[in-house]
């Protein structure tokens, strides 16, 4: 094979190289980047824990579910802890510094959660003070939170009647070593709430978001989830009580539209870029019509005209495909710093590496299969005749 | 002489187009001698590229058999042809066909691709063609930096780097002006004499055809006149070199 020629046909025209180059790394790094983005929604999923079960309304997530149950999910058989989560919905200085705020039982959460672990501070403090609160160490890097720092969060949904913040002390700031729990949110104790809702301090809805129920040692979930919904069976609220994989999945599937669309709208992007480079390989594919019929004229198999148009295109396309999944993995790193809020867990995993693989030998070879199709069956007198 | 290099025996050659049958060969038979040189002659559309063209196994007659000394290219297969090609027929054609992106020696070490030689050793026999088509001083320039005459010439050495005993060639001085015609003229006739290489040329130009020792007439599908004669000597002296 005239492996001088493939090299200088690619060289020549380096503009139109280049450039169909370059259209094949943003596709294949688009790729990666949309693959990762769908990782980073299933990461909470796939990461869930087993022994824990989320009680929640059966109208809607949305809807609070009275003080009382806490007790009666408690005498459930198999039920080892149940801690209460509230949505607090505040925000620091800004509206747009959004990061969630959950009120929870602390010793039970502590206990439920051990992977989330204090890495600055004292889990001591945190279980002691009133206001004390736990801060993601994504958020407390983001604004600079410091323990010992007084945090001021407005309360948009639990407004207090002096029209002054909510304050909260940093007691530690965390990490989670599992991707179920994201690195972005603050937890405080649900007393505190509890307490200026009863005082009139605040206002706002009062019950509770949901039950984290953590199961005893060997209980079986589904009987314990059965046994805790027909309890409340009869009212006032019905509960349904899912799996912590099931009620993460609830969320991917709220926020499931938005990523849909943008990951549709990607690929569209992607399909239309490859089909660039792929009509810009076919046009210089046409270009060496004649060139073939020389080679061909010399004693140039068909066979060898054959892999010089497709390793032509395979070497423009793993160039491309080679250099995009480079700047994947070398974005990984900022990537995930930028998107810890958004996209927790987002990852350009060794799947993603293997589609992106693929994808780009498959681009390879349907742009150069055309050509080199065409190119083994071209007569050698109609290429010559086409010019002369 | 005992057996011509090439025998045509009833060759028959028709193209169709839009449901007509253009016969463009009707039953040809032609003898070509080791050591000649042939000019082979006629109107336009007489059929002499489709001859050439099945003489060089680029196609194929529909009827008929055409043997190149031992070598039957009816029984041929297409890679077999194509290996018969590399090995036994130079080209060179009207529109030079050289490949732009290579350089002249790129572009003469090609049919050496074909031929199991070391990378040096096809260095050294394309620089030798190029010596012999005196080029020795264009090696590394490309098609476009060349002028017609340099590219024909470039061809001329593309043709006989592989040592072939035939060359074939399709009005190798068509689009070339007199100087250069005559140059390339004299390195076919020196192949012919010197380097004793059996040349079929196809022109429409009686004073390239006054080169060959003989010039045969085609005419409608079939061959007139054969007539064997005291070859012309190109002179290219006095015409000024490149
Ligand atoms: N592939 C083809 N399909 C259809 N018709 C063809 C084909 N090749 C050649 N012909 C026809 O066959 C006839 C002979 O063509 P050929 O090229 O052999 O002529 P020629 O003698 O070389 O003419 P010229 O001097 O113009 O080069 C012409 O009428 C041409 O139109
Ligand atoms: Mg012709």
């Amino acid at each position: 094979m005239p492996w001088r020629l493939v090299f200088k046909n690619i060289t020549k025209h380096w503009l139109r190289s280049t450039l169909t180059v370059g259209s094949i790394v943003l596709a294949i790094f688009l790729l990666c980047l949309l693959r990762s983005l769908v990782v980073a929604l299933d990461a909470g999923v796939r990461a869930s824990a087993v022994d824990r079960l989320v009680v929640q309304s059966s109208v809607s997530l949305f809807v609070y579910l009275p003080e009382s149950y806490e007790a009666k999910i408690a005498e459930v058989d198999g039920v080892r802890t149940v801690c209460r989560w509230n949505w607090f919905g505040g925000y620091y200085q800004e509206p747009s510094n959004f990061f969630a705020q959950f009120a929870t039982d602390v010793d039970d959460f502590l206990t439920a959660y051990p992977e989330v672990e204090v890495i600055e501070g004292s889990v001591e403090d945190f279980r002691r003070e009133r206001q004390a609160c736990l801060v993601g160490a994504d958020t407390a890097s983001r604004f600079g939170f410091k323990v010992g720092d007084n945090v001021p969060l407005i309360g948009a949904l639990f407004p207090r009647t002096d029209g002054q913040p909510w304050n909260f002390k940093v007691a530690g700031i965390y990490r989670s070593k599992k991707t179920n729990v994201d690195n972005s949110t603050l937890f405080f104790h649900t007393e505190y709430l509890e307490k200026a809702l009863e005082s009139g301090e605040s206002g706002g809805p009062s019950g509770v978001g949901i039950f984290v129920v953590q199961l005893e040692p060997g209980a079986d979930r589904v009987a314990v989830a059965g046994a805790i919904d027909e309890q409340f069976a009869g009212g006032p609220q019905r509960t349904q009580t899912n799996t912590e994989a099931e009620f993460q999945a609830q969320f991917v599937s709220m926020v499931g539209n938005v990523p849909l669309f943008v990951s549709s709208i990607g690929m569209g992007v992607m399909i239309a870029i490859l089909l660039a480079a792929l009509n810009t390989m076919l046009m210089a594919a046409r270009e060496q019509t004649r060139d073939v019929g020389v080679l061909k004229a010399l004693g140039f198999s068909d066979g060898s005209v054959f892999g010089l148009m497709i390793t032509q295109s395979l070497i423009l396309c793993g160039l491309g495909g080679a250099m995009g999944i480079l700047l994947a993995k070398a974005t990984e790193p900022v990537l995930i710093y930028l998107l810890s809020t958004t996209f927790p867990g987002y990852a350009v995993t060794g799947e993603t590496l293997q589609l992106a693989v693929f994808v780009t030998l498959g681009i390879g070879v349907f742009a150069g299969i055309t050509p080199a199709w065409r190119a083994k069956n071209l007569q050698v007198i109609t290429a010559l005749r086409a010019t002369a | 002489m005992s057996q011509p290099l090439i025998q045509l025996r009833n060759v028959t050659k028709t193209y169709s187009r839009g449901g007509e049958t253009l016969t463009v060969l009707d039953d040809l038979a032609l003898d070509m001698d080791a050591g000649g040189y042939f000019a082979l002659m006629g109107p336009s559309g007489s059929g002499k590229t489709t001859l050439l063209n099945l003489i060089g196994g680029l196609d194929r007659a529909d009827t008929g058999s055409i043997r190149i000394g031992e070598d039957d290219l009816a029984q041929m297969g297409t890679g077999e042809l194509a290996e018969w090609r590399s090995r036994s027929v130079g080209f060179v054609f009207q529109g030079f066909n050289l490949i732009p992106v290579l350089t002249a020696r790129e572009n003469v070490e090609l049919p050496l691709l074909l031929a199991p030689l070391k990378g040096s050793e096809r260095k050294k026999r394309a620089e030798y063609a190029l010596q012999l088509v005196g080029l020795a001083d264009r090696m590394n320039h490309r098609p476009s930096q060349l002028s017609g005459g340099q590219e024909q010439r470039v061809a001329i050495a593309r043709a006989i780097v592989t040592d072939p005993t035939l060359i074939l060639a399709d009005e190798p001085t068509g689009d070339l002006d007199r100087a250069s015609a005559e140059q390339v003229l004299e390195l076919l006739g020196k192949l012919n004499g010197e380097l004793k290489k059996t040349i079929l040329m196809v022109t429409h130009d009686p004073h390239a055809a006054e080169c060959a020792k003989t010039i045969v007439h085609m005419d409608k599908g079939g061959l007139g006149r054969i007539e064997t004669r005291e070859p012309r000597k190109p002179s290219a002296a006095g015409v000024a070199g490149r």
